[in-house]
């Protein structure tokens, strides 16, 4: 008996809300205040994307479609079945729709969406890299995604002619990977024990040339993914209006609007979810439990000493510049960051289930539980509080959440492989 | 003397203003200046510490050390800023500062020489 009287009042509640703030003159439906929050979330916002001075073809045409080519290629692999594509789909603005990634066999965590991603200074829920060069480089030889080896990676850009050809418009000669006695046929530090073997038996000058390779092959990857920028979605044509001093009300529900509110508000979620992309790319515990037979992850503890470490971070051998590299120079390790994983940007984020790290959380509605409850975290402790909304709240957060989802700002060539 | 007192708390650190506060021990003057204006979120950036005895007298040579926070959320810099001196003149570059949020932070600097050691907590609004 109780529970359909509370399903009337929440509804009732939310029809309310909504109906209330429709009702508001424009000039009165945020303040000051929260206009500016307003216009900080706002695409308008979004700054022209920062160059990047350790990959010296991050904006080179030529680089991009050579990575746009990489990209889509299932040969990238050992089985030959696995490309970016595979878990990176463009349909699915650059996720799988799955809990964790699929590729030779079954990862620990969840795809992570690819717009956007090259403003963040950190890659991965970890951010164990520091570049989306570097980064590329790690599914292409882990076993369970791709499963492939830098040697045969570099063998296949020297054999395959239009990789060839594409490769050295770009970057120059390739190592003469042809000559069986100097390279073998699978190697990599990383590999089996047969590929490290295989590496440990090459000239530290042959080994130097073939990371090289690898390295350039991430960097015209990275170039690729630079092309993947966010489009406006209904919460910007909302923000665009209204903060040009129009009448918006008729451009996002009202449920919408209060939920917006909420989120620059009472809610917090903009302590975090910042700027126009709706992530500040930092990292924090927000006590998401591990996925069901998995340990806690110690999070961004462990993924910034494997940057420090990484011989392809911004300050090793293979970054085109090491004057800057100040994210990788200042990165703060230690207890702190234990149990910390990075806050992913919630543009088009309707579209990007299931969430979190490794896929916990199936729905929004859920993912909006989690934070009004904001459990004690299994390790380090959760910076997010107990909310207290009513049922009615989270639904215009929802419906908020709703609103961020739009076309990407890129050419549709990019989102389709090459012919 | 005054003059510094009351200069440092109206200043407007988060647009540029150079703050100085005496460190709890009152051991030495700190005057602490972004060189990001005004201070935005999510960029790294450097800022300029004058380090300087009671007397106005240019302390250097120290070890200076930055921490902070916001203490309404619990949770530390997002970065670990460090600070390197000039040979004489008091001066310190503190590189690698960085806020990830809006709120109310605290940058609370650390001073130690062969003698004295020393803090001084600046509070500013994001
Ligand atoms: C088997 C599925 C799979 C394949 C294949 C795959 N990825 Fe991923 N990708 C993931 C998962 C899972 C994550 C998150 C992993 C983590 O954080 O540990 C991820 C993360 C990323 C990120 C980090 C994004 C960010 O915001 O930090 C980038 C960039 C990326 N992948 C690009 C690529 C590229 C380029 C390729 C091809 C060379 C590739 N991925 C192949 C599953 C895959
Ligand atoms: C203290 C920082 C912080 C606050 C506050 C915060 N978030 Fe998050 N958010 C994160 C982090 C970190 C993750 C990833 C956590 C993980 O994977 O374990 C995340 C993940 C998410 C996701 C999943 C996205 C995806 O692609 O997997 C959604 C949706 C989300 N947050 C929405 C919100 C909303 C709505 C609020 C306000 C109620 C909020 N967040 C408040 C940091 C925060
Ligand atoms: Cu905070």
């Amino acid at each position: 008996m109780l529970r359909p009287a509370l399903v009337l009042v929440s509804v009732a509640a939310l029809g309310l809300g909504a109906w209330w703030m429709a009702q508001l003159p424009p000039e009165e439906q945020f303040s000051a205040e929260e206009k500016v929050l307003v216009r900080s979330l706002w695409i308008g916002n979004l700054a022209a994307l920062a160059r990047d001075p350790s990959n010296r073809v991050a904006d080179d045409d030529e680089a991009a479609q050579l990575g746009r080519r990489l990209f889509f290629d299932r040969r990238l692999s050992a089985n030959g079945g696995v490309s970016c594509a595979t878990c990176h789909k463009p349909e699915r603005y650059f996720t799988d729709g799955l809990p964790t990634g699929q590729g030779l066999r079954t990862g620990e965590r969840n795809t992570m969406g690819l717009v956007g991603a090259a403003r963040s200074p950190w890659q991965f829920w970890d951010g164990r890299k520091d570049s989306q060069w570097s980064q590329a480089l790690s599914p292409l030889e882990s076993t369970v995604e791709h499963g492939a080896n830098r040697m045969e990676l570099v063998r296949l850009l020297s054999e395959d002619m239009a990789y060839r050809t594409a490769y050295q418009a770009v970057f120059g000669e390739l190592p003469p990977v042809g000559d069986p006695e100097r390279f073998p046929p699978q190697a990599s530090p990383l590999g089996n024990e047969e590929q490290r073997t295989a590496w440990e038996g090459m000239s530290t000058a042959d080994q130097h040339a073939v990371n090289q390779a690898f390295a350039n092959l991430g960097k015209a990857l990275a170039a690729y993914q630079r092309k993947l920028e966010p489009g406006p979605a209904p919460f910007d044509e909302f923000a665009g209006a209204m903060l040009a001093g129009e009448d918006a009300r008729a451009l996002l529900s009202g449920a919408a609007q209060a939920g917006l509110k909420l989120f620059i508000g009472k809610a917090s979620c903009v302590h975090c979810h910042n700027g126009p992309l709706l992530s500040n790319n930092e990292f924090h515990n927000t006590g998401v439990l591990p996925a069901v037979g998995q340990l806690p992850g110690l999070g961004r503890a462990q993924g910034v000493r494997e940057a420090i470490e990484d011989p392809f971070n911004c300050l090793g051998a293979y970054s085109d510049d090491h004057n800057g590299c100040a994210e990788l120079r200042y990165a703060k390790s230690g207890d702190d960051v234990i149990g910390a994983w990075r806050a992913p940007s919630l543009r088009n984020v309707t579209e990007t289930a299931p969430y979190m790290h490794a896929g916990q959380i199936t729905t929004l509605r859920e993912v909006l539980e989690h934070y009004n409850r904001a459990d004690l975290a299994l390790v380090g402790h959760n910076e997010a509080k107990p909310l207290s909304l009513t049922r009615a709240e989270l639904r215009m957060l929802e419906a908020f959440l709703n609103t961020l989802t739009g076309p990407l700002s890129a050419d549709p060539r990019w989102l389709t492989p090459p012919n | 003397m005054i003059w510094w007192a009351a200069a440092g708390a109206a200043a407007d650190v988060t647009n540029g203003e150079p703050a100085t506060q005496f460190g709890e021990s009152g051991y030495f003057r700190m005057t602490l200046q972004s060189a990001l204006a005004p201070v935005a979120i999510n960029r790294m950036h450097n800022w300029n510490l004058r380090l300087e005895t009671p007397s106005g007298d240019p302390v250097s040579g120290a070890n200076v050390t930055v921490t902070g926070g916001m203490p309404d959320h619990d949770h530390g810099l997002p970065t670990a800023p460090r600070a390197t001196g000039t040979v004489n003149d008091g001066q310190y570059l503190i590189e690698g500062v960085k806020f990830h949020m809006n709120g109310r932070w605290e940058l609370t600097i650390g001073v130690e020489t062969a003698t004295q050691s020393d803090a001084a907590t600046f509070v500013f609004e994001l």
